[in-house]
């Protein structure tokens, strides 16, 4: 992979290398120019290096997210590649024995174990210290250990505790307190036993097995004969313990998983009739991994494609300019007979060093930018209810590819531009003539009105597939194309003013007009709606430049530096044009999220409202020890009780072809009675409590949120609808049922309730493994409901309760929301840093490039402050004109979508008038702050020694 | 923006007073003017103590060769350039002692600039270069315009008032420059080898021009190198390694004094 795509690299770098070997003369014009202006040159190589360093940065973040999840498969599974889950006790007996004879060439290891959810308690002095939600696992130590290819993955210890001793984990004795050969208490099923901890285990392999969400493993780990006595005499209204056997593939702990289905299959064969549910474990997570990491690098690179677009911008700009100053120079090369292929081979070849230097140094620079990237993103997501650890990595393959696709990206910007800027009439560029209205020549009607075709064609056949890339570009193409013709009716100015107005405006409403195709569409859909949208409406305003100006001195009146100020944006409009891009780019992109951001916080008090219905606090406790309902009845506060069952069940909907987890909480009536959330929609009923009750009274109905199998293996683009139907299963005995969405709910965010189903359809798929040990809670008046959850938590800690008000659960969710959006703004706000350097040196260049003219205003007359002003005016027009450009632009298209589609979920549009104005008046100072060298340096420019300047 | 400069001489502390008697009756007295250029460790004395007076109205040409100090002795008297030694005394005004934003303000009241390279705005139409100096000096806009377009009718561009300048001919962007220059009624114009960059026919013309100004009262300092251009003039100045060698009234042909007094 770094290989291929460093070869990439190399090839694309070959002309360019012949230049330098075979060509002494283009060689020493490339050099030189770079040698003579070594500060120039450092500006065009620190310019250009953004774009490289934005890539390389959603890789390194992409790589975090994909090697923390990885090492969830080190530390939770090891070498567990399969987990073979047993029917019951009688079965599993069975099931070990008959494992054993799986084929030596595929399995190296087979060990059962059992597993029951228990409270752990321990005291540290006085002080009560609890672990709910912790794993018992029994298991025999010295086949533990040698279970798999490596006894050190296994995380066992080479000598098993001593006899009535246990072992815990790190992550549990960490959260306890306690040291070896402490007392632990273990509760479950109503008993309660005192163990003493013989060794303290990491989180490794078969020790820190885990098959929940979280990073951590809090484990204790007892003999097969302990976990019997823990166990006692098991109550009748508790979650039975689970009764597995564990399946190591031959290979190492990642490699292992390429024979999971050969395996599973002979898992399938040698228990033929005991129908255990076989799950490919490993593979499963390792999956999750590769594609949450893509998912991380994906958004990442596709909201800093803004920047990296301009980037490439003011890598032209740079370009540009140094190609102006130097035309003298150019032009006596042509003149003493040098062709044009030559100069452009000279220039590619200075712009090919450039890149080479700047796609090296941006890489490195991105590897900071990722590791920064990491350290927040870890901060953000390590919440209370969402303990997460992203780890920093560096794969050299990854790094190599940012490298390969910043360095061709550069260099195509740099050639082109090499050619463009070697095309230039010397004559006209000498005496600074503004570029001719481009000559109607034939070719470009013929091309251009082809074109307008093929939009067309491309714009039908979107709108009848709801392609959203066609229904964007398809007009686009159209008007573009079109252009060439209209201008033979029409002046060209108005023509194309017209056309580009019209794209500007089919791109902001484009989405809202087909919303299905908003609501499927990849996010990159934005990213060229983005595009189109800026370049469309800053083609516009350059056309509009002249109005634009005028209205805004007449608003100046007679302000000389006004005038001063926008006489050079006005007259060099395509250099205008870039850097208001650059501007608008990253603005638009800066609002859109700012603007979505908003309107999630906005809609939070609502949400809160919605997720809650009647309740106040959840209550959680250990499905093996359960809290009782009439125990929690005796709470002082306490009003009325919702029991619900959860667990986690198989779920399949049309396009998937294996089932994936989700959660399930069943109801009973009085969750219904008490005040049932709300639904975003109640399908055909007349009322969401008829909808509930609906549910409950029909297993065939169930209830899902929009976020429903969208984090977990669901169909690409999957979204539950009413009607929708699927299969869910009971993933320990494959006991079925096809049900039907009858009602979509809101999202719960860290709630995690899954998908609702009643309580006797739940009854009857799942058996005993339901248990009721999440509560929702109702309050009496004037009872708050956050001290009331530390209440319950303390006084139910035998039953590993945890509970918290639901509000609060909520704020913390949309805190991490909130974060992640912060987050991404301030990686936007890279892109603005691009904006504001390269007006920076757009003005530095633009002092030397007029000093003749300043040095003549000032013997004219002109007050050295005026000429300072005047710079100041020109920088706030271009970043005016750019941010308002972007920010409208971005407002509208969010408005449309908001209004006219689902897609951006259940918000309602309103503006963040404050932070926008806040980044709009923070982008135009620090640009104008940026101009204030420059300015300073043009008004100290001294008449008499200007004038004398040969240019 | 304006700063009222008064005719005459403003009212000066008593010490300066007496100094300024001299120059009452010349709108420009030098005395002693020097100047060194340093570049480096090298110290080149462009001007060696040059004295010069020019009563208002005066048509007054500099000879001299290259390198001679003639564009230095245009910058330091008109006040563009700082001097090393020596003063200068526009309207009775130590020009040097004022602030640099006063000497600009004095500038843009009272003087007009021609250069032989134009340095004419590119990013400005035509009307708006002109316009420039009568902004400048605080006209109001819409009478600014008038005024420029009618500078340029005078120059017989009235045909070419919305072109930028680099699509204009050298003689048509020499004759923006002079109406430029003309256009706020200054009432010194220094005229740097206008006529350098135009053929013979331009020359005359823009030399006509001039000599119609003059005839309105203008007082117009011109270096060339064209003798027949410096026949023009009342007075005809020659410079030579920055001293001055020759000073003769032309028309008259008798030679006046050379420096004050
Ligand atoms: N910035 C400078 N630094 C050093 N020396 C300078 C500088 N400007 C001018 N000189 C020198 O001062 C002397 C006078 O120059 P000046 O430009 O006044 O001559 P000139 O008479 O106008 O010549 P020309 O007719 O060629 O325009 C010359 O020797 C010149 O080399
Ligand atoms: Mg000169």
């Amino acid at each position: 992979m770094t290989g291929a795509a460093l070869l990439v690299s190399l090839l694309v770098s070959l002309p360019f290398l012949f230049v330098i070997v075979r060509r002494p003369i283009l060689r020493r014009l490339a050099v030189r120019n770079v040698v003579r202006r070594p500060r120039e040159a450092l500006l065009v190589v620190v310019g250009s290096m953004l774009g490289a360093a934005i890539i390389t940065g959603s890789f390194v973040i992409g790589d975090a997210m994909n090697a923390s999840i990885r090492a969830v498969a080190r530390q939770h599974l090891g070498p567990v590649d399969e987990f073979v889950l047993a029917r019951d006790q009688t079965t599993w007996d069975d099931l070990s024995r008959r494992l054993r004879t799986l084929p030596r060439s595929d399995v190296d290891g087979v060990l059962p174990v059992s597993t029951m959810d228990a409270a752990v308690t321990a005291y540290r002095g006085k002080q009560i210290t609890s672990a709910p939600h912790t794993q018992v696992i029994g298991l025999d130590f010295a086949q533990a250990r040698r279970f798999g290819g490596d006894p050190h993955a296994t995380g066992m210890p080479a000598q098993a505790p001593r006899r009535n001793d246990v072992a815990i984990t790190t992550d549990l004795a960490k959260v306890l307190g306690v040291h070896r050969g402490e007392a632990i208490y273990v509760n479950a099923y109503g008993t309660r036993t005192m163990l003493i901890v013989g060794d303290i285990l990491p989180r490794r392999g078969v020790a820190g097995f885990s098959l929940a969400q979280g990073q951590e493993s809090r484990n204790v780990l007892v003999p097969s004969w302990m976990f019997e006595e823990i166990r006692g005499i098991e109550s009748t209204y508790a979650t039975p313990p689970t009764m597995a056997v564990l399946v190591s593939n031959r290979g190492g702990v990642e490699n292992g998983v390429g024979r999971t289905d050969r395996v599973k299959a002979e898992i399938a064969r040698a228990s033929r009739g005991l129908d255990p549910q076989v799950i490919g474990v490993k593979r499963l997570v390792l999956d999750q991994a590769e594609a949450a990491g893509k998912g991380f690098t994906q958004m990442f690179t596709t909201m800093g494609s803004f920047g990296v677009v301009a980037g490439l911008l003011l890598l032209v700009q740079l370009f540009v300019m140094l190609a102006a100053e130097r035309k003298p120079e150019l032009g006596m090369a042509r003149a003493v007979g040098m062709r044009r292929s030559w100069l452009v081979g000279a220039f590619a070849t200075e712009g090919w060093m450039y890149a080479l230097a700047a796609t090296v140094l941006g890489s490195v620079a991105g590897i900071g930018l990722g590791w920064v990237l990491v350290a927040l993103s870890q901060q953000i997501f390590d919440t209370k209810h969402n303990r997460f650890e992203l780890v920093f990595v560096v794969r050299p393959a990854s790094i190599g590819l940012a490298f390969t696709i910043a360095f061709v990206i550069a260099l195509t910007t740099i050639v082109l531009t090499s050619a463009r800027v070697s095309r230039l009439n010397i004559i006209r560029a000498i005496r600074e003539i503004p570029e001719p209205p481009p000559r109607r020549k034939r070719r470009w009607l013929v091309i251009g009105t082809a074109g307008a075709a093929l939009g067309l064609l491309w714009t039908m056949a979107a709108a009848g597939s709801s392609e959203p890339f066609g229904l964007l570009l398809g007009p686009t193409l159209l008007f573009f194309g079109a252009a060439p013709l209209l201008s033979r009716a029409w002046a060209t100015r108005s023509a194309v003013s017209l056309l580009s107005a019209l794209t500007a405006g089919w791109g902001a409403v484009a989405l809202a007009v087909f919303p299905k195709t908003a609501e499927g569409a990849p996010v990159t859909i934005y990213v060229v709606q983005g595009l189109v949208l800026v370049s469309a409406a800053v083609v516009f305003a350059a056309l509009q430049q002249e109005r634009v100006g005028t209205a805004v001195k007449r608003a100046g009146a007679q302000a000389l530096a006004l005038r001063l100020g926008l006489a050079y944006p006005l007259a060099r409009r395509s250099r205008t044009a870039l850097t208001v891009s650059m501007y608008a780019l990253v603005v638009f992109i800066l609002t859109f999220i700012t603007t979505i951001s908003h309107m999630i916080d906005a809609s939070a008090v609502q949400a809160k409202a919605d997720v809650r219905g009647g309740y106040s606090v959840v209550v959680d406790s250990s499905t093996s020890n359960p809290i009782l309902v009439s125990d929690l009845a005796r709470v002082p506060g306490v009003r009325n009780i919702a029991p619900l069952a959860r667990t986690t069940a198989n779920f399949q909907v049309e396009g998937m072809s294996k089932p994936a987890f989700w959660n399930l909480t069943a109801f009973d009536g009085r969750f219904v009675a008490n005040g049932a959330p709300a639904l975003v929609d109640r399908g055909k009923y007349p009322s969401e409590a008829a909808a509930w009750r609906a549910v409950l009274a029909d297993p065939d109905l169930i209830v899902v949120d929009p976020s429903f199998l969208q984090t977990s293996g669901g169909p690409p683009g999957f979204e539950a609808k009413i009607g929708t139907t699927m299969t869910v299963a009971d993933p320990q005995t494959g006991r079925s049922r096809v049900v039907r969405v009858a009602a979509i709910s809101h999202s719960d965010m860290f709630l995690n309730n899954g998908a609702w189903y009643g309580r006797p359809g739940a009854k009857a798929l799942f058996g005993d493994q339901l248990v009721a040990a999440r509560f929702y809670v109702t309050l009496q008046a004037g009872v708050d409901p956050t001290a009331f959850a530390s209440r319950v938590q303390g006084r139910f800690v035998d039953n590993g309760a945890e509970a918290s008000a639901i509000n609060d659960l909520m704020d913390e969710a949309f805190t991490m929301t909130n974060q992640i959006f912060q987050l991404f703004e301030g990686y936007l706000a890279l892109g603005l840093l691009v904006g504001i350097a390269g007006i920076a040196v757009v003005m530095i260049r633009a002092v030397r490039e007029r000093r003749r003219p300043i040095g003549t205003l000032r013997a004219l007359g002109f007050p050295s402050k005026t000429i300072g002003r005047s710079f100041g005016v020109e920088t706030g027009f271009i970043a005016l004109q750019g941010t308002l450009i972007g920010a409208t632009l971005a407002l509208l298209t969010l408005y449309t979508l908001v209004t006219r589609s689902d897609a951006m979920g259940d918000v309602t549009f309103s503006v963040p008038w404050i932070p926008l104005l806040v980044l709009l008046v923070a982008t135009v100072g620090a640009s104008l702050l940026a101009t204030v060298a420059p300015a300073v340096t043009a008004s100290r420019i001294r008449p008499a020694v200007a004038l004398r300047t040969t240019d | 923006m304006i700063l009222p400069i008064p005719d005459g001489a403003p009212a000066a502390s008593a010490d300066t007073e007496d100094d300024m008697k001299d120059g009452s009756d010349s709108i420009l007295v030098a005395e002693g003017v020097r100047k060194v250029y340093r570049s480096g460790g090298d110290e080149v004395v462009a001007l060696h103590g040059l004295d010069l007076t020019v009563p208002p109205g005066e048509f007054l040409a500099v000879m001299g060769p290259s390198g001679s100090g003639k564009t230095t002795l245009l910058n330091c008297v008109s006040g563009l350039d700082d001097i090393d030694g020596g003063r200068v005394l526009v309207d009775g005004l130590s020009i040097h002692e004022l602030s640099d934003k006063e000497r600009t303000r004095h500038r843009a009241q009272e003087m007009g600039f021609i250069f032989q390279a134009f340095n004419l705005i590119p990013v400005f139409t035509t009307t708006e270069n002109v316009e420039l100096p009568l902004l400048l000096a605080g006209v109001h806009e819409r009478e600014a315009r008038a005024r420029a377009r009618a500078t340029l009718a005078r120059v017989g561009l009235a045909h070419r008032l919305e072109r930028r300048p680099p699509e204009l001919s050298g003689g048509e962007q020499q004759r923006v420059a002079v109406a430029r220059a003309l256009a706020g009624r200054p009432r010194i114009v220094w005229a740097d080898e206008p006529t350098g960059n135009l053929d013979s026919e331009m020359a005359q013309n823009v030399i006509e021009l001039l000599g119609e100004l003059h005839a309105e009262g203008l007082t117009l300092i011109l270096i060339t190198h064209d003798p027949t251009v410096a026949a023009h003039a009342d007075r005809l100045i020659t410079i030579r390694d920055g001293r001055l060698v020759a000073d003769e009234r032309l028309g008259t042909g008798a030679p006046a004094a050379v420096g004050a007094g």
